[in-house]
């Protein structure tokens, strides 16, 4: 029939997504950002598996307790989700979070990796 | 070099409330938002995902936003890469010929933070330190529907990430 492509077209309906209307369901295995679970969290002495793992630095430990222990923190705008980090816990406390909705307006009150991010997102430079 | 431009007092002065101004600039484009793409040294990762959101699925012209060929009809500027110290001057360029009110949008990992290439001696990188940004999108590359929530955060019709 002549018309076969609009019946088609006709019983498939509107495929567009609804968002920001409805929300949208990401795929199984989608990977949004790096959650630290604190309660498993448990970095001993020296450099955790996950931090060296990181590549773009995002992962940092900060060391603040006497004896040696510290916490780790995230600068998740430097994420770049490559999961390598979870693989790398031993203690399994980190995870990959199912939310798409990651913008935010300012990186200001959002936790800084020490080194080198934490300057460059200082003043601004001229050259 | 002299192609440096005046930085926006973003926080310190004349704005009081920061949400009230963000109402007046959605009022001000009218729901139509016409953004200008500048690629400063990105992989194309994020030029790739930046395509899917016109595609008929994610569908951007159906939320009022359209992409711009001149920074002259642009009201926001979409930035993606680490800033490279070669587009450190053609991105400062297309920012001063946009009309003000304009918002600036870091794209992907790179532009918001520098990225994998933060430790890059050609880069001049994160866009922070050059322009004022409005929204972060992070994300190695973003997802379209990050990118969408990103846009539609940068003309406060959707809530930031928590």
């Amino acid at each position: 029939m002549q018309l076969s492509w609009l019946w088609r077209g006709l019983r498939t309906g509107v495929l567009t997504t609804r968002y920001p209307k409805a929300s949208e369901a990401m795929p199984e295995r989608w990977r949004g950002v790096v959650r630290i679970d604190p309660d498993r969290c448990r970095p001993g002495a020296g450099l955790p598996p996950c931090v060296s793992a990181c590549l773009p630095a995002a992962l940092s430990l900060d060391v603040a307790a006497a004896d040696g222990t510290g916490r780790l923190s995230l600068d998740a705008a430097a994420c770049i989700a490559c999961g390598l980090c979870i693989g790398a816990c031993p203690d399994g406390a980190l995870a990959m979070t199912a939310s798409f909705e990651l913008a935010t307006r300012s990186r200001t009150g959002r936790e800084t990796p020490t080194g080198g991010t934490a300057q460059r997102s200082g003043g601004e430079k001229r050259r | 070099m002299n192609d440096v431009p005046p930085r926006q007092a973003a926080a310190d002065d004349t704005i009081a409330d920061e949400r009230l101004l963000r109402r007046r600039i959605a009022r001000l484009f009218r729901g139509s938002f016409h953004l200008r793409h500048v690629d400063a040294g990105s992989c194309n990762g994020c030029e790739a995902e930046l395509r899917a959101i016109s595609n008929p699925f994610y569908d951007l012209h159906r939320l009022g936003i359209f992409v711009s060929t001149s920074p002259r009809h642009a009201d926001g500027l979409l930035v993606t890469g680490p800033i490279t110290m070669a587009m450190r001057g053609p991105l400062l360029r297309t920012y001063e010929a946009m009309p003000e009110p304009r918002l600036v949008i870091a794209v992907g990992a790179c532009a918001c933070t520098g990225g994998v290439f933060a430790r890059s001696p050609l880069v001049v990188g994160p866009l922070e330190r050059l322009l004022p940004v409005d929204v972060f999108i992070p994300g190695c590359p973003p997802s379209p529907l990050t990118l969408l929530h990103g846009l539609l955060l940068a003309l406060d019709r959707v809530e930031a990430a928590r």
